[in-house]
């Protein structure tokens, strides 16, 4: 009887793994640890990714170079019983894919294994995320790399990063300030307050029926408990961004001016933050006549515009960005505009089954077509209007001379404060 | 743990289960059209959308006359936009127009540095207004078409463009209901060759070598002309900013019609088709394209030798560099390597896996982390491309406190180290294991797949190439993948080539300039030899950059009262 049970627990199994679900299959840990399983039994592969996320207003310190000095500590800790680098010789001899990102309010781990090593994935993911080993050399070192990093970033980059960094660009990462002060104690208990269960998502995809994946999930994820957070530190002042425009005076070929404005307190409706990236994108492949432009509407972040002038049409530089804000502001986008961006939001999501990876973050998101769709062209016109309005800009001009700056206060754009470099 | 543990036994089971299966290599459908047009197909049913790319054989490499840009200008002027057939009639007198006034502009500029005298002709003015009028008419003209094109409307999304030297590859992710309309639009693309949007992409590429960044890195371009001289991939990464503005529109014209021929032309679709559902379509699309002939003034030159690869290999002995650039310090090992097709090549890879494809591998283990004697170590093989004979390429950065000298010893430390030395067996497993696990998981995203299956095909004639670890079907012995170590790492096969930024040819800021010249005046007081006087104010600058903006203030001013009489 006992046997029958096993072979008919088997069968189902097998059965199981071998009928490939259609759409995301969630299922929740006890720790609060979503997961979702994209089945996909077309190749012998899995792939599994890990977000952890915090909100960076309720952790001060983490936007204050302490994110980035812990994602550089646990890139080379330890993992569970592993050194960093017998961790590395595991994921090499099973020929698996591992990779881990940071940015100022979320990690990633990422590992992609063929189906013999899935076990092996799931033991080191769970290795990774919540048992990392610090130790007191590794991260004097990691340290002394940063602060070396910081030292010899040019005036150039420090200031590009510290505008990024004050519009709330949640790529940037690199501090610096902060880091002599940060010990092995404080990054431990960082990690234990943002590295938690129930702020994070497990997304797996791939050669793995549902019940398999609960199961290694539960085995490997599911002594991730929860328990106390640490005490946040007091928050540091808030970095005022300044009014006018910051001024990098060094004539020479290049010249560049951002213009960026914070994320709007309230936030931005799913759907037209979808629209949005893809009409300031598509805005960025278009010519602007004899300068470099690049728009970029930063996921949980700013909006930045980006203009680059070679050394014979720095005089085109202000104009040029200046009448592109206005038009922006002024004219909005046609209903032409906006059909165009809902039907590449639609095209986009038709494809995402060939890409398995953007799939994959797709279904950790969630599912936005409701939203899209019920965008008006007056509401997306509204929050560009208020988004983009004259008080909520900040600018940078980078690689200046008196003329530059002479055209940038002429457009409006403020005072000028100078960047000593 | 362990009852919990033993519990769960059977997902790993089914794994190996799974895996004793085999894993078969894509099942990709071959056919050539009527014409001569490659295709391949990679059915994904149910997908809801098909990742369609074209391929043109013949890149960088293989431009004729031309300097390797003309191949990043063909690829940008026809794939970036989708202009309509008439309206890129219609911008036929704007173009001419706009390329003669260019041409004119140039031969002033190259006349009055001729002159010498350092000051623009009477007609500068004049010349640069028409050109600059003839640019903004074609503009205008191309109007809302920059934003959105034909393909935008047809919901093609992900569009992107490669150049390589051995092949130009532009593909997009296709609704399926949008693919019969993509093959009359894209066919009908390459038929016309529509070259209105060439002004804009040449202006683009001017920026971009004009701002440090061109498509490729001159460093790569000076490794590449020493370490492959007489090769075809000498001149593959040159990117001068006097070569692109010698392309002129006939020039393009002429190279584009030579390339966008069928027997150059793969087709490689992955997703929701069916490849007897959409023959007819290719075949009334692309199969309409003709071999047409050439222009008679184009002379596109014999690029590739490869019934001779390992002659190819050969070379008088190992080379040596030095470099002075405007950029960071770097170290290149480059080996000469035969095409993708040769016999040695699954041991190459294999080779080149156990040397530095992973983070475990011999040279990021031994060499880079904090405590090692490189910052930054890559190694890639196929540098810049497969077709031809190659090569195998380590690219380090020094750690700092550590000396190139240093780094280039360790280098070549781990090299001999693996001829040498004993080579454990399980090394060699675990990079067959991590080949074959990356040859997979090239097949998961259809785009790579896409990308992986054509260049193959381009490169050596038949897509399995890129699952060659796959194909294998047996594992290789220590002693073989040594004997591969031996034939290609030699000394007479490597260029060594050490940059390293020279303080002279780095921009200054004002302080930095005016320090120039003082040390300038001073240094020629006591030396007379203009060589010498380079070297003592090259090593003065070096030393003026480790102190703070004050300090080199201080020592400007401390200096300047020494030159005053």
């Amino acid at each position: 009887m006992r046997t029958l049970l096993v072979l008919a627990g088997l069968l189902a199994l097998v059965s199981g793994g071998l009928a490939a679900a259609a759409g995301p299959q969630e299922f929740q840990l006890p720790s609060g640890l979503k997961c979702v399983l994209l089945e996909n039994h077309e190749r012998p592969l899995v792939r599994l990714e890990l977000i952890t996320q915090w909100d960076p207003a309720l952790e001060p310190s983490a936007g204050n170079g302490a994110a980035g000095f812990l994602f550089k500590v646990l890139e080379t800790a330890g993992a569970g019983p592993y050194t960093r680098i017998v961790f590395n010789r595991r994921v090499d001899e099973m020929g698996l894919e591992f990779s881990f990102q940071g940015q100022v309010d979320r990690f990633r781990w990422s590992l992609v294994a063929d189906s013999r090593s899935q076990e092996t994935a799931f033991e080191l993911l769970a290795h990774a995320v919540f048992r990392p080993v610090f130790e007191g050399p590794e991260i004097q070192e990691q340290r002394q790399l940063l602060v070396r990093k910081a030292t010899v970033a040019s005036p150039w980059e420090v200031a590009v990063d510290r505008f990024r960094m004050e519009l709330g660009d949640p790529r940037v990462t690199s501090a610096g300030m902060a880091l002599a002060k940060i010990e092995l104690k404080d990054l431990q208990d960082l990690h234990k307050r943002l590295v938690r269960p129930e702020h994070a998502s497990l997304g797996l995809y791939g050669d793995l029926s549902l019940a398999q994946a609960k199961q290694l999930a539960f085995l490997h994820l599911g002594v991730w408990g929860p328990g106390p957070a640490p005490a946040s530190p007091p928050a540091p002042p808030r970095m005022a961004v300044e009014t006018g425009f910051r001024v990098l005076m060094q004539a020479g070929l290049r010249a560049e001016l951002w213009a960026g404005a914070k994320r709007p307190p309230e936030g931005l409706k799913p759907g037209i933050e979808a629209l949005l990236a893809i009409l300031l994108d598509q805005r960025s492949e278009a010519p602007a006549g004899p300068l470099e432009v690049e728009i970029f509407l930063v996921p949980r972040g700013p909006v930045l515009f980006h203009w680059v002038a070679a050394a014979t049409n720095r005089d085109a530089l202000v104009p040029s960005l200046v009448a592109a804000l206005t038009r922006l502001r002024s004219q909005g986008v046609t209903p032409e505009g906006l059909e165009r961006a809902r039907l590449r939001w639609k095209a986009e999501n038709t494809a995402l089954a060939l890409h398995p990876q953007r799939l994959l973050s797709q279904a950790l998101q969630g599912d936005r077509t409701a939203e899209v769709e019920a965008v008006t062209l007056q509401e997306l016109n509204a929050a560009v209007a208020a988004w983009l309005a004259p008080g909520n800009l900040h600018y940078l001009l980078l690689g200046a001379d008196a003329d530059l700056v002479k055209a940038a206060q002429n457009a409006g754009l403020g005072a000028p404060l100078l960047i000593q470099p | 743990m362990s009852g919990l543990r033993a519990k769960f036994l059977f997902p790993p089971l089914l794994g190996v289960m799974a895996w004793a299966q085999g894993v078969p290599l894509p099942e990709v459908a071959s056919r050539t059209l009527g014409n001569g047009v490659k295709v391949l197909l990679l059915e994904r049913p149910g997908a809801g959308a098909v990742q369609a790319r074209v391929f043109l054989r013949g890149g960088r490499a293989n431009t004729g006359g031309l300097p390797p840009a003309a191949a990043d200008l063909l690829a940008r002027t026809l794939f970036t936009r989708l202009l309509p057939e008439a309206l890129d009639q219609s911008l036929s007198g704007p173009l001419q127009a706009e390329d003669g006034a260019f041409a004119a502009l140039r031969l002033d500029r190259l006349h009055t540095l001729r002159a010498g005298t350092g000051l623009p002709s009477s007609e500068f003015p004049d010349l640069k207004a028409l050109h600059a009028k003839a640019l903004a008419t074609l503009v205008e003209k191309l109007g809302a078409l920059e934003v959105w094109d034909g393909l935008d409307a047809l919901g093609a999304t992900h569009r992107d463009l490669t150049v390589t030297a051995d092949f130009l590859s532009h593909g997009a992710d296709l609704p399926v209901k949008a693919f019969l309309p993509w093959c009359q639009w894209e066919a009908g693309r390459l038929k016309h060759l529509p070259l209105a949007r060439f002004p804009l992409e040449r202006d683009r590429l001017l920026r971009e070598i004009e701002g440090g960044t061109p498509p490729s890195s001159p460093s790569l371009s000076v490794l590449l002309a020493t370490a492959l001289s007489g090769h075809p991939y000498a001149q593959a990464a040159d990117f001068q900013r006097s070569g692109v503005e010698a392309i002129s529109l006939e020039d393009l014209q002429g190279y584009g019609e030579w390339m966008v021929r069928p027997e150059h032309l793969t087709l490689v679709l992955v997703g929701d088709v069916k490849l007897a559902a959409v023959l007819p379509a290719l075949e009334r699309s692309f199969g309409t394209l003709g071999k047409g002939v050439p222009r008679s003034h184009w002379n596109p030159m014999i690029a590739y030798q490869s019934e001779d690869p390992m002659g190819s290999l050969e070379s008088p002995g190992g080379r040596h560099l030095l470099v002075s650039t405007t950029g960071d310090t770097r170290l290149y090992f480059a080996w000469r390597m035969p095409p993708v097709n040769h016999p040695d090549g699954p041991a190459l890879q294999v080779l080149a896996q156990i040397m530095g494809g992973a983070p475990s591998s011999r040279l990021r283990q031994n060499l880079t982390g904090p405590r090692g004697v490189a910052r930054r170590l890559t190694l890639k093989l196929g540098v810049p491309g497969e077709r031809e004979a190659n090569l195998l390429v380590v690219e380090a950065e020094p750690e700092s406190g550590r000396s190139m000298e240093e780094l280039e010893l360790a280098v070549q430390g781990e090299a001999l180290r693996l001829q040498r030395e004993v080579l454990p067996e399980q090394e060699v497993r675990t990079a067959q294991t991590q080949l074959e696990a990356d040859q997979i998981l090239l097949q998961e995203d259809a785009a790579i797949l896409a990308q992986t299956l054509g260049a193959a095909q381009c490169q050596g004639g038949d897509w399995r190439l890129a699952f060659r670890a796959l194909e294998l079907g047996r594992t290789f012995k220590p002693a073989e993948i040594q004997s591969v170590a031996r034939t290609y790492l030699t000394p007479a096969r490597v260029t060594v080539a050490l940059l390293a930024p020279d303080p002279l040819l780095l921009s200054m800021d004002r302080t930095e300039g005016r320090l120039l010249q003082v040390l300038t005046a001073l240094v020629q007081l006591k030396l007379k030899d203009p060589a010498q006087v380079q070297v003592v104010l090259r090593e003065a600058l070096r030393q003026m950059r480790m102190l703070s903006s004050g300090e080199r203030e201080k020592t400007l001013k401390l200096l300047e009262a020494q030159v005053r009489p």
